[in-house]
């Protein structure tokens, strides 16, 4: 046993983790080489460098900065891009990756220091599309229609976005000279509108779809997205849904005056 | 005052397919008529196009204006675009970078194509009757040929690819993937069989008497066609 440990003890994993000091600052890169231990993922290398902030030179640095919470992939505050891809470090394990292993921050979004980033545009995205079902009133409304079970099963797996940022930070049409929304508020205006009582309301998430600038025409059908979903949303099916949805929409508007 | 892109967008999707769809299929039979009767099939071909009634206003409603909307805001689009194709070699993704990259030649390459014959016709240098031999000229000279290879085959990969976009923009979701196939299959047959054979058999006969007949020849068979007696 004693032996083992000493033997995994020696080997160590190696890190470039792009950093930035604050909003405004350039971008640096910098070196780790830290401990390996069975099992561990980018999160767990990432709170070894907490403990101990020495680069793989032996010069000390300050702690590398992250944001984590659930550690099983269904928050998405851990996105981050390791080795060329958007995703998750809870899930990003040691033993599957390439070494050394690059960590950068989703540069899609605002980074607020090293790997944070700032994701406010996705809530105001959900806002916009009212992805939720009103159902308050002055008084009980009473129970809603039933969704039928075949539905609700097909609509939780719409229902498992975790605002991550991942399709955003892989969609080439998401970016600072465009204002495109994202593929996934539009995946929840398909979920909200399927639901009984969320149809009532389903002529409004459209609308939010349709106006201004950062509409669902922004999307240009790379399909990165859907490539790139940690949780397997059918982003794209969703889009070419609503793309179906908004154009009846705007048919309807011209013919009902 | 925010602007509103959502119609704009339909109207680029729109226009790419009707009326510009139709015009770059017309072309591609004013081509082939090449393939199957040789220059002169050409030549009166593009002579019966140019006896069309009332030609100007169909060229200006039916070409020129749609055009220039479709081109000037498709090179919009292409410049609020990013090209990640080096982090996401998706074969979807490298269409998408291709539509744009393709969308550019195109229209570079369609008002290079208006220079040597509308803007040659307003010129006084041919008239619309010697246009179809005028064009000849042009595409058997070594060097104009193959930039026009490359551009008619950017132009039938935009038109195919925005064919199956056009589809999902306006919301024949389930039978996307469908689509995309007889897509993929209308794009093959448009670029090996219409559009490309036709400009190698415009390109060929004045070759011929010259040497490397054999390597021509190979040439034209590898790419589905047949060298023309015209």
């Amino acid at each position: 046993m004693a032996d083992t440990a000493t033997a995994t003890a020696k080997r160590t994993v190696k890190f470039i983790i792009k950093r930035q000091e604050k909003p405004d600052a350039a971008p640096y890169t910098e070196e780790f080489e830290i401990p390996y231990r069975p099992n561990m993922n980018v999160i767990s290398a990432l709170m070894e460098i907490q403990r101990n902030p020495v680069k793989a030179d032996g010069a000390k640095t300050t702690p590398v900065v992250w944001e984590s919470n659930c550690l099983e992939e269904v928050c998405g505050a851990c996105s981050m891009v390791i080795n060329g891809k958007p995703r998750q470090a809870c899930s990003a394990l040691i033993d599957k990756l390439e070494q050394p292993v690059r960590v950068e921050p989703m540069s899609t979004f605002p980074v607020v220091r090293d790997l944070v980033i700032n994701r406010e545009r996705m809530f105001n995205a959900l806002k916009k599309v009212k992805a939720w079902i009103p159902i308050d009133g002055t008084y009980d409304l009473g129970p809603g229609p039933r969704m039928a079970e075949t539905k609700r099963q097909w609509a939780y797996e719409l229902s498992k976005c975790m605002t991550c940022g991942v399709c955003l930070e892989a969609c080439p049409n998401v970016n600072d000279r465009s204002s495109f929304i994202g593929p996934a508020p539009i995946s929840q205006v398909r979920l909200f509108n399927a639901h009984p009582t969320g149809e009532m309301n389903a002529h409004e998430r459209l609308e939010a779809l349709m106006e201004g600038e950062d509409g669902i025409e922004g999307c240009g059908n790379s399909q990165n997205c859907v490539r790139s979903c940690p949780k397997g949303i059918p982003l794209t099916t969703s889009i070419a849904a609503i793309n179906r949805d908004t154009t009846k929409h705007m048919f309807k508007r011209w013919l009902s005056f | 005052m925010k602007g509103n892109s959502f119609y704009a967008r339909k109207i680029h999707s729109l226009l790419g397919v009707i009326p510009l769809g139709l015009f770059i299929i017309e072309h591609a039979l004013t081509n082939y008529s090449a393939f199957e009767h040789g220059k002169e099939g050409f030549v009166d071909s593009v002579k019966g196009l140019h006896d069309l009634p009332l030609i100007f206003f169909l060229e200006l409603f039916v070409i020129w204006l749609p055009i220039l909307f479709h081109g000037v805001y498709g090179l919009y689009l292409a410049f609020t675009s990013n090209y990640n194709t080096g982090r996401y070699s998706y074969g979807r993704n490298w269409a998408f970078a291709l539509q744009r990259i393709t969308g550019v030649i195109t229209f570079v390459f369609v008002a290079w194509h208006i220079w040597q014959t509308r803007v040659q016709v307003a010129l006084g240098n041919t008239t619309n009757e010697e246009i179809g031999q005028h064009m000849h000229n042009i595409v058997t000279q070594p060097v104009y040929f193959t930039i026009y290879f490359i551009a008619v085959l950017a132009a039938v990969f935009h038109f195919a690819n925005g064919l199956w976009a056009f589809l999902v923009a306006w919301g024949d979701h389930g039978r996307s993937a469908r689509a995309a196939r007889i897509v993929e299959d209308l794009h093959g047959h448009l670029r090996d069989r219409i559009r490309a054979v036709p400009a190698v058999a415009v390109r060929v006969p004045q070759r011929r008497v010259r040497g490397g007949a054999d390597g021509r020849r190979r040439f034209v068979r590898l790419i589905g066609g047949r060298i023309s007696n015209g």
